[in-house]
């Protein structure tokens, strides 16, 4: 028998330790954490600068009015709109004004012309392209600029993506059984399985306490607590990569 | 029952049970003022998988030996 418990014991070292092997590997980079952010205002003016990858993108939020500019070392761009639809674009001295509800075919093209070939844009499109998986709202911000800028430019497709990026709702849906990269410590897995098992645990209570007067109910209420116990468990042993220590 | 597959249903079945039981204590042992660590974790699981392979090796005797008479 202490033989059959020994192999019982490698075995399920070996069992619950090959989720460390596949853990291991080099940690993510948030690649929106290269980008600066820096918040300030007044009472009336919200400021929000953007540093990273050689461009500085500033912007000044009031009550009607946004004012955006867009530099690297030898570029800047500056826009100025306001809660009615009008939008000054201006670069090296030169500007066109548009209303944006009426989109005026002539003024698009103008825009079109004055930022060709704009290194402050490009540094701002792969800023932005570096911001994809950021949720703070100081990216969302910038993102926003994005859109209007490409909006002026008669790119509305931008501003549909970005659309479409805020309202689509967050894909979280389960709780995932195992990691591919370790993101988190064993005593923060454990701290997360803790407060879920005691949570499941108040529920399987209010369950009984519910529907345990219905037949068979109360068998309905423990299944359930074990198979959510059960996922719960598996889950932690899967994100401490092995033996939940 | 082949030994290798038996065993490892003793210790699938241990994971288990040590999951069941750590569901159980610590809730219970969070509401008596005990803050279970990742450690308790360890060794629910030790004990689950230990007391499985036990039980399990007892009774897979118990029926050879019924068996066999």
């Amino acid at each position: 028998m202490v033989r059959g418990l020994s192999i019982g014991m490698v075995v399920s070292m070996l069992i619950v330790s090959s989720g460390s092997r596949v853990a291991a590997g080099p940690p993510t980079i948030h690649r929106g954490a290269d980008v600066r952010f820096t918040t300030g205002g007044t009472a009336t003016e919200a400021t929000l600068t953007a540093e990273g990858l050689g461009v500085r993108v500033s912007k000044r939020v009031g009550p009607e009015t946004v004012k955006i500019r867009i530099e690297v070392a030898n570029d800047a761009i500056d826009v100025d709109a306001n809660a009615r639809g009008a939008v000054r674009l201006a670069r090296r001295g030169k500007s066109v004004s548009l209303d944006m509800a009426v989109r005026d075919a002539k003024a698009i093209a103008t825009a079109r012309r004055l930022t060709e070939g704009s290194p402050a844009l490009k540094s701002f499109g792969a800023l932005i392209a570096t911001l994809e998986s950021d949720d703070r709202n100081a990216a969302k911000s910038l993102l926003t600029s994005w859109a209007l800028v490409n909006a002026i430019r008669g790119d509305d497709q931008v501003a549909m993506g970005v659309a479409r990026r805020f309202a689509a709702p967050r894909a979280k849906s389960m709780t995932p059984a195992s990691f591919t990269a370790r993101e988190e410590t064993p005593i923060v897995c454990w701290a997360e399985y803790a407060s879920t098992v005691t949570t499941y645990y108040l529920e399987y209570s209010q369950c009984l306490v519910d529907y345990a007067w219905i037949p068979g109910m109360a068998a309905v209420c423990s299944f359930e607590w074990l198979v959510k116990a059960e996922l719960a468990w598996f889950w932690v042993i899967g994100c401490s990569g092995g033996v939940p220590v | 029952m082949n030994r290798a597959l038996w065993l490892l249903g003793e210790i699938v079945l241990g994971l288990m049970v040590a999951g069941a039981l750590t569901a159980v204590a610590v809730p219970v042992l969070m509401r008596g003022g005990w803050e279970a660590g990742p450690l308790a974790g360890g060794l629910a699981l030790g004990i689950g998988v230990v007391l499985c392979v036990v039980v399990g090796e007892r009774l897979r005797k118990t029926r050879r030996r019924d068996r066999l008479s």
